[in-house]
């Protein structure tokens, strides 16, 4: 393995850890899920039914079978 | 962040999500009453559409670069016709474990949080596939 081998896979590790960060801190989160953030998922949810835009965006469109 | 990265963040990020059942507790003042379950489903099913939508904008918008690999778009237009209806299915079926928690509808929950979860393994796939010679990837 060459050093700059090594440097990329340090840098590309790095950029993960920052990328990561915060997902890794809210599961180290302590205490529950607040009504605040229950809201949130379950808005996020309702966003999703039929009729919602979720699926709407040009890169939703297929070609016919 | 270079395209590397930006695939590497891409796929650990799926892979968490398949990984991840949440850990906190809930607070059961919150609109989930304390459902654990009812809780988890929903933030897969949130999660898994993110990860999914974001999919097929990358093959959007980097068609031209993607097309040695016609899998790929193949695959999209699966993810395209069919995925309104995995979400239509798992939140019908969500409703009807919130009314009725019994075993049946929480059986009936998990089969269709895990088809939905099945599109997340096979868009992992194409993901390494692609690998870093590709464009960037261009998300929202």
């Amino acid at each position: 393995m060459t050093p700059a081998v090594i440097l990329a896979l340090a840098d590309l590790a790095l950029g993960m850890l920052e990328k990561l960060a915060p997902a890794i801190a809210n599961l180290a989160k302590n205490g529950d899920v607040t009504p605040e953030e229950q809201e949130a998922l379950d808005a996020r949810v309702a966003a999703l039914r039929p009729g919602g835009t979720a699926f709407g965006g040009p890169e939703w469109e297929a070609p016919p079978e | 962040m270079n395209t590397k990265k930006s695939r590497a963040y891409l796929i650990l990020t799926i892979l968490a999500l398949l990984a991840m059942p949440a850990c906190r507790g809930l607070d059961p003042a919150g609109v989930y009453g304390g459902d654990k379950i009812l809780y988890d489903a929903d933030l897969a099913i949130a999660t898994s559409y993110d990860t999914i939508h974001q999919f097929v904008l990358w093959e959007f918008n980097n068609r031209e670069a993607l097309s040695s690999i016609p899998e790929i778009k193949k695959y999209a237009d699966t993810v395209r016709r069919n995925a309104p209806q995995w979400f239509s299915s798992a939140i019908t079926v969500r409703d009807a474990y919130k009314l009725a928690p019994t075993s049946e509808n929480q059986a009936a929950l998990a089969k269709a949080v895990a088809t939905i979860r099945a599109a997340l393994v096979e868009i992992t796939r194409y993901y390494v596939r692609a690998g870093p010679a590709l464009g960037p990837i261009k998300t929202p």
